[in-house]
């Protein structure tokens, strides 16, 4: 018989683990790696568990940021990460058309604070509220750190790139 | 259409696994229930829900048999309380007949060989199922040593130490900040030859104590040596004005720690012939701290039977200087 906390546990794993999985696995880009990283994640949120106040999504989100920093730490292991990234990116690219490794290319020019709010909007689909509360900061500030980004990245995107034009125009 | 969000859309690695994740609760599952090696095996502090459960069980075993051991207490003290009016002989055969306790704790052969019931003999011995005792610190340590060489300790098995620029060509510097798995400072070693230590008291001294204290092995090395450098837990206790338990658990200079049960501040610091060295959660303790603390000694005490502390004292102790 579970008790109300293993039971809301529980249905808060099979809720969101997904999402948390999802989120490690685009920034680790191995599947053993998310899964252990993931399972980290609800780790700390059983051993933090207050029956008041489970955690949020965006709450697992952010230990899931810090579980990827630790197991990413130094620079230079971030640095092979986003190349890593970069080459399964091109590898995997249709003939003909595909913007993805340009896309990698350029993200892996940004500022880590830029980069990082592009994937948390786009590849994690978070609204700016929950970037705010990831990142720390008011939901205006999250506005604006987006918009400067979104102006990195269209600066550093490849003129080489089919899609370089679409994106100066947009 | 949003272009850039397109590009940066269509370059999302989940692209490249279109197998999807896991189910949560299938993984959930095998999680508990597999055999998986993760990186956060062996951290004492987590209870998986059958362990949660076992304790519980556990706990309620005790208590009952807590409660049943009372109960026979209770009969065996009753009666103890009336033998002496109704077996006047009996507490006789131990040579007391005017202590039916000293009966209890001092059962003589012929007692048992008396006629009527010995006291001695009915005391029932309950064999109570203790605490879960606590799990040591897993001893999966890894040696951790600077760049420079001259520091050297046992890294606690899933945390990282990272060592941060620091210094000057005249005044070198070696400062490495170690983190626990999730990414939390846990202590800070710094070793300078530049610099000092400064400060005042920020109000009326409070009561001052060392929960804890062990002798460091590297005491023996040259860096040392004539110095008296320990281990310790210390703690400022401000709780009977409202305020914190401030602690430090790192290296203490036992020579200059405060000499009465009471203090306004002291330094988790100790003087070596190669500078100055830190190597705690904070350098300084004062009264009036604002961080994060106990609110009672209690708590406090307990802090010391967590894996957490068990992994700083094994750390701390086993750092080495080389110069």
């Amino acid at each position: 018989m579970l008790t109300e906390c293993e039971a809301a546990f529980v249905a808060l794993h099979k809720d969101a683990y997904p999402r948390v999985y999802n989120f490690v696995l685009r920034r680790v880009n191995d599947e053993e790696l998310a899964q252990e990283l993931a399972a980290d994640v609800f780790r700390v949120a059983w051993e933090k568990w207050e029956p008041d106040s489970p955690p949020s999504l965006v709450w697992l989100l952010s230990v899931a940021r810090n579980v990827i920093g630790n197991a990413y730490r130094g620079r230079e292991r971030q640095r092979q990460l986003n190349a890593k990234l970069a080459e399964a990116s091109r590898l995997n690219a249709a003939p003909g058309g595909d913007a993805s490794p340009h896309v990698h290319e350029t993200l892996d020019t940004l500022r880590p604070k830029d980069r990082d709010i592009l994937q948390l909007a786009y590849w994690d689909e978070l609204s700016l509220s929950e970037i705010a509360a990831i990142l720390g900061c008011t939901d205006a500030a999250a506005k604006v750190r987006l918009h400067r980004a979104r102006e990195a990245f269209r600066r550093a995107m490849p003129a080489a790139s089919p899609q370089y034009a679409q994106a100066k125009e947009a | 259409m949003d272009s850039i969000k397109s590009l940066v859309t269509g370059a999302d690695p989940l692209n490249d696994f279109p197998a999807g994740p896991p189910d949560g609760e299938t993984e959930l599952t095998g999680m508990l229930t597999g055999i998986r090696t993760f990186s956060d095996t062996g951290n004492a502090k987590v209870v998986n829900l059958d362990g949660a459960r076992k304790r519980r069980r556990a706990i309620a075993a005790g208590l009952l048999a807590m409660t049943a051991a009372a109960v026979t207490a209770g009969i065996v003290v009753a009666g103890n309380l009336r033998l002496p009016e109704a077996t006047p002989a009996g507490p006789a055969v131990s040579g007391s007949p005017s202590s039916p306790a000293s009966t209890q704790e001092v059962p003589t052969p012929a007692s048992s060989t008396a006629a009527g019931p010995s006291p001695a003999q009915t005391l029932p011995v309950p064999t109570l199922p203790g605490p879960p005792p606590v799990v040591p610190a897993a001893p999966q340590a890894t040696a951790f040593t600077s760049g420079d060489g001259k520091v050297s300790f046992k890294l606690p098995a899933g945390w990282t130490a990272v060592e941060e620029p620091a210094g000057t060509p005249s005044y070198p510097s070696s400062v490495v900040r170690v983190y626990n798995e999730t990414g939390e400072t846990m202590s800070t070693l710094q070793l300078s030859q530049g610099g000092g230590l400064g400060g005042a008291c920020s109000g009326p001294p409070a009561p001052f104590s060392v929960l804890d204290r062990a002798a460091v092995p590297s005491a023996t090395q040259p860096w040392a040596q004539g110095r008296s450098v320990e281990f310790g837990y210390a703690i400022i206790d401000e709780t009977a004005r409202g305020g914190k338990i401030h602690t430090v658990v790192g290296l203490l200079d036992a020579g200059s720690l405060p000499k009465g049960d009471t203090a306004c501040m002291f330094y988790a610091a100790v003087s070596t012939s190669m500078g100055m060295l830190s190597f705690a959660d904070a350098v300084q303790v004062s009264v009036g701290g604002t961080g994060p603390g106990f609110d009672s000694v209690a708590e406090a005490r307990a802090y010391m039977q967590t894996a957490e502390y068990q992994n700083l004292k094994a750390m701390i102790t086993s750092l080495e200087l080389n110069n």
